[in-house]
């Protein structure tokens, strides 16, 4: 399903610190994971990720280091800083709180609710 | 490493506006997401020049991720599109200390949509003050076509205290059709108080011209700092004239 922008702007570095809480990862095999777990999921372009890195990286949920890679180029690998790990964490309680919420008020009403009279729909 | 390639990047930092260090390191860092992104089409089996167009493609609007890149609240954030926001801000919308544009959020806000403290602008809404063609202040002094405000001054003024030619409110003075509660000398002495703004035309006329001796040298500053932000982002990418 495609998400609307609003809906993701607001969660993706929830996202990304959720990616990160699996090991150090740079740019694009931070943009393969998600796309492997959800697919679509950036369909607004994989460089809007990299703010949200940066952002993360400014208040210190996430810190950098450059290596070179596999291919011999210079790579920015991310990493979860402990304030990072106890942020994700936090998303996570706060986020199974919140569906369980959500899926609690908005699960279809018992077929005798939604019908009181026993209509033919 | 392409020349498209490089084009893209270029705008993507054109619109980062970063200083050269940090659009260094942008630029390495997003270089390698392409090109790593390019040998993956390849490797599927695409020709190069197509490879390359879809990791553009898939990497987004330049203007998008680049002004991603921006700081999340600059000294000075000038924009040619979307929001800026900044210490100074100028845009199409601007959200700041200092706001200057169509829409302008901020202490001190001008544009024709202005919200504020001290707003001008076609439709000013300021706390203490508002000055514009409808011009509201709740908690200080309106000045206008239209003037809404505790003190209100224009062709058409409602508030505690009103003036106008077509002035109503608890205490009027100095208009022409006015509706009013309290007669002169027997208004409360806040109103009293209020109606200094009114009561010496002189005090609204160096109002006017303070107003006109602030507002055009920083309407001016703003225009001019746009035009050359419009013109650095078009060096950058030219499609934008298309």
């Amino acid at each position: 399903m495609a998400l609307r922008k609003q809906t993701l702007d607001g969660n993706m570095e929830t996202l990304l610190l959720a990616v990160l809480a699996d090991g150090p990862s740079y740019g694009y095999q931070i943009v393969n994971d998600l796309n492997a777990r959800a697919q679509g999921l950036l369909a607004m372009g994989e460089g809007t990720v990299y703010p949200v890195l940066h952002r993360l990286e400014d208040r210190g949920l996430i810190d950098a280091t450059w290596r070179t890679g596999d291919n011999g180029r210079r790579r920015k690998y991310y990493r979860l800083t402990p304030k990072g790990r106890r942020a994700q964490r936090e998303n996570l309680r706060q986020w199974q709180g919140l569906v369980r919420v959500m899926h609690d008020v908005l699960r279809p009403p018992p077929a005798d609710i939604a019908n009181p009279q026993g209509d033919p729909a | 490493m392409s020349l498209a390639l490089e084009q893209y990047l270029d705008r993507v930092l054109a619109y980062a506006n970063r200083s050269p260090d940090d659009a260094a390191a942008i630029r390495a860092e997003l270089k390698d997401h392409l090109e790593s992104r390019v040998a993956e089409f390849e490797a599927e089996g695409l020709a190069r020049e197509d490879a390359i167009f879809k990791s553009i493609e898939a990497h987004g609007n330049p203007r998008k991720v680049g002004y991603g890149l921006r700081p999340r609240f600059a000294w000075i954030d000038i924009r040619t599109h979307g929001t800026a926001r900044g210490f100074i801000a100028i845009g199409p919308k601007a959200i700041g200390v200092f706001a200057f544009g169509g829409t302008a959020v901020g202490v001190f806000a001008l544009g024709g949509l202005s919200i504020g403290a001290l707003s001008y602008g076609g439709f000013a809404l300021g706390a203490f003050l508002a000055y514009g063609g409808l011009a509201v202040a709740p908690l200080g002094l309106a000045l206008g076509g239209i003037a809404l405000g505790a003190v209100a001054v224009g062709g058409m003024a409602v508030g505690l205290v009103a003036s106008g030619g077509c002035a109503a409110g608890l205490f009027t003075l100095n208009s022409g059709a006015s509706a009013t509660w309290f007669a002169e000398g027997d208004a409360p002495v806040i109103l009293q108080w209020l109606s200094l703004a009114v009561r010496n035309p002189r005090y609204v006329q160096w109002s006017f011209v303070g107003f006109y001796a602030f507002f055009l040298p920083t309407f001016g500053m703003s225009q001019l700092l746009m035009r050359r932000e419009s013109k650095r982002i078009l060096g950058a990418d030219p499609t934008l004239a298309e």
